[in-house]
């Protein structure tokens, strides 16, 4: 029982708080994308590339250009750039094939997501002659940054101070994304389009503007996301990195009604599950596999409750 | 004042080889109300599309207010002030009546609810139909989409307003306020275009009247100097029948009988008391209400698959509430749904598969595992010749057709099987009249052999001219039944507002 509470302690809530920063990019650009009616399913594929862009970008800024000689860690903020630079081109590249060619999405995105574990893995071969994980020692990690004036806070600080600057992307992202969805024109626009672009296009609005927005947007938090696990968390890559994190934005999304306050909270809460999975493997005899399957296990039970919910509503609708 | 002129329009569709369009010159005057009328198909909803600025002509021009205007999109259209309210609303279901209302013209910035909400409230009581700012669409009858559609128009200080065939979405008991409004907005100054082939209501509501053919348009007359004969002359090219020739009809047994069935909704609130009528074989049993007085649950029940509370269906002697509609159709049930487009006909096959759909299991289609094709062709080909469905081949589209054609589709069907029960619900809905025409003949033709039919109409009209005898529904309760020469509009409007017929 002591075990249990233990678990319990401001290291969890902070590790929380990182390892959901991939899920939190992730739901906002999924979030988007439902809202406009363009569904992306192609974001987890989106974040093991863009991981994989991210750490290459570093590693030849840091070791072939002066700049990145002189400052290492400038390498590493250019490695990021890259990686969302490379999210949002997929994210043209899917806007594109749709408008253009009205290519299905969920067909595109299944494709997207088996290219993206294999194509990494024979890059990774072919440039890097490594097979599981590839890593450089002259790449920095993203480093963290202490806020002044609330990192000297006890407990405040600790949960809001002390992350690296992707971190704290999100959590502006976030905030701008309620506003802009809530308070403005354009986020009116943005779920008008989802809802019936027949309607928007008779009021004069720019219904292709809106969808090739909505998926450069997913694809550039993707990006961001997919540098927070290779070069803000760690600095290796590994085969299949996003591990399913993309599809649990995915998740967090539906589960927070597509809203961005929701879908980030939603976010937040799973990526607590990750942490309070990890802590419980250290503190508890429950085998490892059980517990790195609970993340799942909620979302499955989640987007039940979701889809349940929203019968209900529409049966009270139609009565 | 002039405020349109259509100077010698043609336009041509090369794809169906239809000229839908044919030299159209005719002038609207500014502040009238102008009614554009026709049969489906004859052109009226091309012009207005030239007008909106959805079509280009491929020749000849329209004037505003006597200056030659070049409309190449709906926003040209709408920055010179011309306005259009389509048949299919275009509204965004999850947001407020002032959402829709200002979407796409917000304020810059920051929005302020509290003032888009005052601003169309006020905008709303100033043209006369007042809505609910904050009603969520969804929520909302079709006559306050209407006017949510006409106001979104207003708040783009639209001057001439063109509304394709609004008159179709609405219950007879809502056309009459909805022909108010549009007076009012032609007293304060607007011009007001409107499609529709309803001729009383033509004749209701326009300063004058407009009547295409073919592309082409046949005259514009004033409305005190024509009436509505002449204007059905007009449209069709020929006499039309308004009332169809039918015999005194020979009921013979009883086809379907109802006793005592009560319905409710999933929450509880009645549908139907206790009906009990009985139609017989060689009759047109016409049920008569205002829509969503029971009339549709009973529908559900019979046609469909809709469980009842308690009392009992009959066909043809058997209980066949809560049975499977397969096997209704299997001891001779046919049905014509309300809605074509969706329930009727399945839009995304082609014609051989709509002619069979229901019968698809039956030996006749099929030959060991799989469908008889050659059977099904020849049978199809005979539809299209037997129902003169224009436009129709064995292999082509549905979707295509015209709303009588369609029409003449579903009743093929149901009839290829020699029914002796057809159940028909609004079967003319927005057809012109021609078609009516048809399937009124039609329906006729098979109660003189001896089916017995159940027809199902808000237009009181149709329940005049075809039925022998008539039930009438008013809160789900069967308020009475006519016979005979009682039958008449007076003794049923009556019983729709819920009088008895002792009470009379």
């Amino acid at each position: 029982m002591e075990a249990f509470f233990n678990i319990f302690t401001i290291n969890v809530f902070e590790s929380a708080i990182r390892l959901a920063t991939p899920v939190i990019l992730a739901a906002l650009g999924a979030a988007l994308c439902n809202k406009a009616g363009v569904l992306n399913l192609g974001i987890d594929g989106f974040m093991t590339m863009s991981a994989f862009v991210a750490l290459v970008g570093s590693y030849l800024v840091r070791n072939f250009t002066s700049l990145g000689q002189a400052y290492p860690v400038a390498a590493t903020y250019i490695g990021v750039l890259s990686a969302a630079v490379f999210g949002g081109l997929l994210g043209l590249l899917f806007a594109f094939l749709k408008d253009k060619l009205n290519v299905d999405l969920v067909v595109l995105s299944i494709a997207i997501n088996m290219l993206a574990v294999d194509i990494t893995v024979y890059l990774m071969r072919t440039l890097f002659h490594q097979s599981g994980t590839w890593s450089d020692p002259s790449i920095v990690q993203l480093p963290s940054i202490e806020i002044p004036l609330i990192s000297g806070i006890p407990v405040i600080g600790t949960l809001l101070s002390g992350y690296n600057i992707i971190v704290y992307s999100a959590w502006i992202i976030a905030i701008v994304l309620v506003v802009v969805m809530h308070k403005t024109r354009y986020g009116r626009h943005i779920t008008a389009v989802g809802e019936n672009p027949t309607a928007s296009r008779s009021v004069g609005i720019n219904v292709r503007g809106v969808r090739y927005f909505a998926l450069i947007a997913s694809g550039v938090l993707s990006g961001l996301a997919g540098a927070f696990l290779s070069v803000g968390h760690l600095t290796l890559f590994t085969r299949d990195m996003a591990a399913g994190r993309g599809w649990l934005g995915n998740a967090a999304a539906l589960f927070g009604f597509n809203n961005p306050g929701g879908s980030f909270l939603a976010g937040l809460f799973f990526g607590f599950a990750d942490a309070l999975a990890l802590r419980l493997q250290n503190v508890t005899k429950i085998p490892p596999y059980i517990i790195s399957m609970m993340p799942y296990v909620l979302t499955i039970l989640i987007l039940s409750i979701v889809s349940y919910r929203t019968i209900l509503r529409r049966r009270s609708i139609s009565q | 004042m002039e405020a349109i002129r259509f100077d010698h329009i043609s336009k041509y569709y090369p794809s169906t080889g239809v000229q839908a369009s044919d030299d159209i010159s005719f002038s609207i005057e500014e502040g009238e109300i102008h009614a554009i009328c026709g049969e489906n198909g004859a052109g009226k909803s091309t012009l207005m599309n030239i007008l909106f600025g959805l079509e280009k002509p491929d020749s000849g021009s329209v004037f505003i207010r006597g200056a030659e205007a070049a409309i190449r999109s709906p926003s040209d259209a709408i920055s010179m002030g011309i306005g259009m309210v389509h048949q299919h609303f275009m509204l965004v279901d999850s947001f407020t009546a002032a959402e829709n209302v200002l979407l796409g013209i917000e304020d810059k910035g920051f929005l302020n609810k509290s003032s888009e909400r005052e601003y169309v409230r006020k905008l709303s009581e100033d043209a006369g139909m007042p809505i609910d700012p904050d009603a969520p669409v969804y929520a909302l009858p079709v006559g306050q989409l209407q006017r949510i559609e006409i106001l979104k128009m207003l708040a783009r200080n639209v001057k001439i307003l063109i509304l394709d065939e609004p008159t179709a979405v609405l219950t007879p008991y809502e056309v009459g306020p909805f022909l108010e409004t549009l007076r009012k907005l032609a007293d304060s100054g607007h011009t007001v275009i409107f499609i529709s082939h309803k001729l009383q209501e033509v004749m209701d509501a326009a300063d004058r009247i407009t009547v295409m053919r073919q592309g082409k348009v046949v005259g514009t007359k004033e409305k005190k100097d024509t009436s509505i004969p002449e204007l059905a002359d007009m449209m069709v090219g020929r006499k039309v029948l308004f009332e169809v020739e039918k015999k005194p009809s020979v009921p013979g047994d009883t086809i379907l009988e109802l006793k005592d069935v009560t319905m409710r909704s999933h929450r509880g609130r009645l549908l139907a008391d206790k009906v009990s009528f009985s139609v017989r074989a060689g009759e047109i049993y016409g049920i008569a209400g205002v829509s969503g007085n029971g009339q549709e649950a009973l529908i559900s029940a019979i046609a469909e698959d809709a469980s009842i509370e308690s009392g009992s269906i009959l066909l043809n002697g058997k209980e066949i509430s809560g049975h499977k509609i397969a096997e209704k159709r299997a001891l001779g049930m046919a049905y014509v749904p309300e809605d074509r487009m969706t329930t009727g006909l399945n839009m995304a096959a082609d014609f051989l598969d709509n002619s069979i759909i229901g019968f698809q299991d039956s030996s006749e289609m099929n030959k060991g595992l799989f469908l008889n094709r050659e059977h099904i062709t020849e049978r199809a080909g005979k539809m299209i010749d037997d129902y003169q469905i224009r436009g129709a081949s064995v292999d082509g589209s549905v979707s295509a057709l015209s709303g009588g054609n369609m029409q003449k589709v579903v009743l093929a069907r149901e009839l290829s099987a020699s029914p002796c029960l057809l159940i028909v619900d609004q079967p003319t809905r927005g057809l012109d009249v021609g078609s009516i025409e048809f399937v009124h003949r039609m329906l006729i033709r098979e109660r003189d052999k001896g089916v017995a039919i159940l027809l199902l109409s808000v237009e009181l009209d149709e329940i005049l001219s075809l039925s022998d005898r008539v039930g009438v529904m008013c809160r789900g309760v069967l308020q009475g039944e006519l016979e005979g020469s009682d039958i008449n509009e007076h003794s049923i409007a009556m019983l729709m507002v819920g009088e008895t017929e002792e009470g009379r």
